[in-house]
């Protein structure tokens, strides 16, 4: 539970906040020398979270109101399309990074060693994904050069949205297949658990 | 532009211009120390306006951020793109690539449709100048790109000035992280006196 303890104050980057013994630093902050500044121009938001405990804490951070856009870190769940598969991996652009849209799709991959965490050797990557499936994966690594390294090896990540071969949205009946309402026709995908 | 190659693929105004005189009051400027009769210790009037380059106005991607900036004369318009995938694909840091380009009206004589090393000189002084203040390492992987159009000029040096500014508001208004804003300003030795 956080509530807001002082009026709302617009702030440019550079402007100093606060020192880091009084307050705990926020999104849109960064610590030198001890001192919290501002790095976006946005409104400063003083809060306080677990009021009354021994563990308080204040934190100063700065709120920017437009959209601001995200990039894929290590350990952030990703939303991207299926644009290229071969028998080993399959590329992906990655449109949104948690909630936050990114600015241009970023290029990622999933190995096929990283589709499900159980009998590796065995997943085909045609059984798991097809090209235009939205599917939902974890960051593992920053990769190579060019495409970031994602995984779906958990229950909620793998395929969200596809469509059967006749262009219907498909709705998942297990965590290995999916079923087209309309045809009654099953295409196997890996999917993520939504429920 | 050399006067033997003429560009084929656009309607071509004539290969010389000079700028229409508007006034018939003769201004020395060995007697004043300035031509618009500035103090000397005078800056050019300031405008900033964030955002101009919205959706809204545009077929192609939107940039994060943008800034319009008039300083007297001088009129620099910059888009910030980004953070978006980058070509050094650093793994530690992202990267900040500046894109200058002064328009062909923008000086008093006709300019080069192609950049010239000149503009391409000033790109690198405005990436070594804006770059430090990035926090680059919150963006590995990922590259900031500005491109910076100068609508109108009035004297080198006070335009890249102005670019730099620009540059700054255009950041802020894109939601980059950074350590502080940039600002810019140019002077002259006259006589003894900057």
């Amino acid at each position: 539970m956080s509530t807001e303890i002082a009026s709302p104050v617009v702030v440019t980057p550079g402007r100093r906040l606060g020192v880091a013994q009084e307050y705990e630093a926020g999104t849109g902050t960064y610590v030198r020398n001890g001192v919290i500044y501002s790095s976006i121009l946005g409104t400063r938001v003083i809060s306080t979270s677990d009021e009354g405990s021994d563990d308080a804490k204040t934190t100063v951070s700065v709120e920017r109101s437009n959209t601001k856009f995200a990039i894929p870190v290590i350990g952030s769940e990703i939303l991207g399309r299926v644009v290229r598969m071969n028998p080993r991996a399959a590329s992906v652009a990655i449109m949104m990074v948690g909630s936050t849209p990114c600015q241009e799709d970023f290029q990622g991959v999933v190995r096929v060693q990283d589709i499900r965490a159980t009998e590796k050797d065995l997943v085909q990557m045609i059984e798991s994904f097809r090209p235009g499936d939205i599917i939902r994966a974890e960051v593992i690594s920053l990769g190579d050069q060019r495409s970031y390294y994602l995984a779906t090896v958990k229950n909620e990540h793998g395929v969200v949205f596809a469509q059967s071969t006749d262009g219907n949205s498909m709705v998942p009946i297990s965590w290995e297949e999916m079923q087209d309402p309309k045809t009654l026709v099953v295409e196997k995908r890996k999917c993520a658990k939504t429920f | 532009m050399s006067l033997n190659v003429v560009d084929r693929r656009r309607i071509n105004g004539p290969q010389r211009s000079v700028e229409p005189v508007y006034t018939t009051k003769v201004v020395d400027p060995f007697a004043s120390g300035r031509l618009d009769e500035r103090a000397l210790d005078q800056v050019r009037p300031i405008f900033i306006k964030t955002g101009p380059l919205d959706a809204q106005s545009l077929s192609a991607a939107a940039p994060s951020g943008s800034a319009y900036y008039e300083q007297g004369k001088i009129r620099v318009s910059c888009a910030i793109y980004g953070p978006r995938q980058g070509r050094k694909s650093d793994a530690r840091m992202g990267s900040f690539d500046c894109d200058f380009k002064y328009a062909p009206f923008s000086c008093s004589w006709k300019r080069s449709h192609i950049k010239t090393s000149d503009e391409k000189e000033i790109a690198l002084m405005l990436e070594h100048s804006i770059a430090p203040a990035i926090r680059l390492e919150t963006y590995p992987k990922a590259s900031i790109d500005a491109f910076v159009t100068v609508i109108e000029s009035d004297g080198k040096a006070a335009t890249i000035a102005a670019a730099i500014n620009c540059i700054s508001a255009a950041l802020a208004d894109a939601g980059i992280e950074l350590y502080d804003s940039v600002a810019a300003c140019s002077m002259a030795l006259h006589g003894e006196q900057w």
